[in-house]
């Protein structure tokens, strides 16, 4: 009886804690959704409190906290040839521009080739990347490119700054996300 | 917990041999992290750890790893405050690349902030 009367206040702060910090499943619920884009890359930011699943291929998982992430797309694109002398320069101004004209479903369903996260809390990762958990902080930057990726790809990532994105395809593949 | 580990370590070897993505990855965890990754690797950390790593993967069995250029530079300080630049061409893309001087001096300088070596930015 004594245990009862102990466990239950325990129950009712952990339920207050979950219901008033929220809970979001992919970019439904309480998540902060922004789309940015240039002309070869889509970038999606997501930001979330409380309880957050994701189910997507390289994201999927379950986080208790606080998490935050920045995922990159590649834009259909068609092969086109590499300028050299222009590469740098075609890439570094290549700004990602905030874009409400992007259909989220259709990037839910391809796999990012690059992402950023940091998270808080108790993390459940099930995804193509990893499985696992993490009880603590974690971050992870990360690019990931399908082995028949023939072409250039470059990204600059910071905390303090604006991302930067660019791609070029240099050949026509099959898949660009397996 | 010795069967645990035997099966992790299965885990672990049976997917080193079928990385089917290039990868490059810098990450870093505080508290208890314990994971199995499907490109090959697998971590059990209880502290801190800061990890910088690339996977490539070959072309096919017993074929050649992928033709790559590849300049990256990585600045990290303190656990949110990271730096992540990074410059991959692949195929025919890195081949000429990889044989255009100007080209890779520009790569460089760009993937340092204009700078002769990897910095924090300012």
């Amino acid at each position: 009886m004594i245990l009862m009367f102990s466990v239950r206040p325990v129950k009712v702060l952990i339920l207050s804690i979950a219901l008033t910090a929220g809970c979001a499943v992919n970019e439904t619920g309480l998540v902060s959704v922004r789309h940015f884009e240039n002309s070869a890359v889509h970038m999606v930011n997501k930001e979330a409190w409380g309880v957050y699943l994701s189910t997507g291929e390289t994201d999927g998982g379950l986080v208790f906290g606080h998490m935050k992430r920045s995922l990159f797309y590649l834009k259909p694109q068609s092969p086109m040839d590499l300028k050299l002398e222009n590469l740098i320069k075609t890439f570094e101004q290549a700004a990602l521009r905030e874009s409400e004209k992007v259909n989220m479903d259709l990037l839910q369903n391809q796999s990012p080739i690059a992402w950023a996260s940091a998270n808080e809390g108790f993390i459940v990762n099930a995804n193509a990347m990893r499985i696992g958990l993490i009880l603590g902080l974690e971050s992870q930057q990360a690019i990931r490119l399908p082995k028949d990726f023939d072409g250039a790809f470059r990204l600059s990532y910071s905390s303090n700054e604006k991302p930067l994105a660019g791609f070029y395809r240099t050949k026509l593949q099959k898949t660009v996300n397996e | 917990m010795r069967r645990f580990l035997y099966y992790g370590l299965i885990v672990i070897g049976l997917s080193g041999c079928n990385a089917k993505h290039l990868v490059y990855v810098h990450e870093t965890s505080l508290g208890l992290d314990a994971a199995v990754s499907t490109e090959g690797t697998g971590r059990f950390v209880l502290g801190y750890d800061r990890d910088t790593y690339a996977i490539v993967p070959r072309k096919g069995a017993g074929l050649d790893a992928m033709t790559l250029t590849a300049l990256g530079c990585i600045y990290a300080s303190g656990l949110d405050n990271v730096s992540f630049n990074h410059f991959v061409a692949s195929g025919l893309a890195a081949e000429n690349i990889a044989q255009d001087d100007a080209t890779l001096k520009q790569i460089k300088t760009a993937i340092q902030r204009g700078g002769d070596q990897c910095e924090p930015q300012q």
